[in-house]
């Protein structure tokens, strides 16, 4: 790992409480993002090594396949590389790799078109949201496992927006302009998620 | 509940760290570097190929300048086994010949194929992750 990128990730630990510190608003990213764009590849490289993780993650859980994933983050990262000079240094760099992340998500969805019914195990038709009540207290979760399972079934606009809330930590706004969706879509759909998740763990427990 | 979800779903990114294709940083890496140094190439590729072009003009026109094709005409219908009449051949072709234009053609073309093949190959390598794995 480069010098540079030690020092950043300590700068991440001390800056940050808890054990996930969040880049998305550093300072030093926003340097790293001005060098880059001048074509620094070093600062490039330390941009990879800071995200491509979370990117991989995002795109591993969102497809299900690990080669896939594999080779979206490869896309992900080389759009990113031929786009980086329009972008706007003063914008979310974080929420900017995720809308390319999407929309290479959405194409390759596309692309995959006839396995997407894959992902339809839970239809709106079939789950009446409205009557499940949002209180998953009785429902024992023991293990990250029993997420990833339940993450499997879901929609994929559904799993989307779980993850880009709870595991990058956007907002309801940076969902919306990550995902271009208006903004009551995705608080439907992130309600939703939680309910199918919901509806998913406890079909498991009966 | 909502905690305890958002503490799952964190977990998984730790999961994911070890699920994390130790290649993959070094994929990206690689085709960023080849992007990156691509139009470098296509440029060197360019000025290559226009050296090559205007060196084979100026060693035609010379050869047709000097009428090249008459004299060879000549000493072939002249012909003789004997180490007088090689010698003057040989002096003559090198006299009206542009030794060195035709040679800096040459190696401009031969320097122009090797980067090319060597832009193919690393073009295979970098779409055809098994390739560079391997």
């Amino acid at each position: 790992m480069p010098d540079i990128l030690k020092a950043m990730m300590g700068k991440y630990e001390k800056n940050s409480s808890d054990a996930y510190p969040n880049p998305t608003n550093s300072d030093a990213v926003r340097e790293l993002v001005l060098k880059a764009r001048k074509g620094n590849l070093e600062s490039f490289e330390n941009l990879v090594f800071i995200f491509e993780k979370s990117v991989f993650g995002y795109l591993l859980y969102s497809t299900g396949r690990k080669e896939d994933a594999e080779d979206l983050t490869q896309e992900v990262f080389i759009k990113v590389y031929k786009n980086l000079k329009s972008l706007d240094p003063n914008l979310n760099f974080k929420a900017w790799l995720f809308k390319i992340a999407s929309n290479t998500l959405i194409d390759w969805w596309r692309k995959k078109g006839e396995e997407r019914d894959l992902f339809y195990l839970i239809d709106d038709k079939d789950s009446n949201f409205e009557t499940i009540d949002e209180d998953f207290s009785y429902l024992k979760i023991e293990t990250a496992k029993d997420i990833a399972d339940a993450l499997e079934k879901i929609k994929p606009e559904y799993k989307v927006v779980l993850l880009l809330f709870y595991w990058q930590g956007f907002s309801y706004e940076e969902i919306a302009s990550i995902l271009s969706l208006p903004l009551g879509t995705v608080k439907t759909n992130l309600r939703r998620a939680k309910l199918a998740i919901k509806g998913i763990l406890a079909g498991a427990k009966r | 509940m909502e905690e305890l979800l958002e503490q799952k779903i964190k977990e998984l990114e730790k999961s994911t760290e070890s699920d994390f294709p130790p290649l993959l940083h070094k994929r990206i890496m690689n085709k960023v570097t080849f992007l990156r140094f691509r139009p470098l190439f296509f440029v060197a590729l360019i000025v290559l190929i226009l050296d090559f072009s205007v060196f084979s003009f100026l060693s035609v026109r010379h050869l047709i300048w000097n009428d090249i094709g008459a004299f060879v005409g000549f000493m072939v219908k002249e012909f003789e086994l004997t180490p007088e009449y090689l010698f003057q051949f040989l002096s003559v072709i090198y006299e009206n010949t542009p030794l060195g234009l035709i040679f800096a053609a040459l190696l401009n073309l031969l320097i122009s194929v090797y980067l090319w093949k060597l832009y193919s190959s690393f073009k295979y390598a970098l779409s055809n992750p098994l390739v560079e794995k391997n």
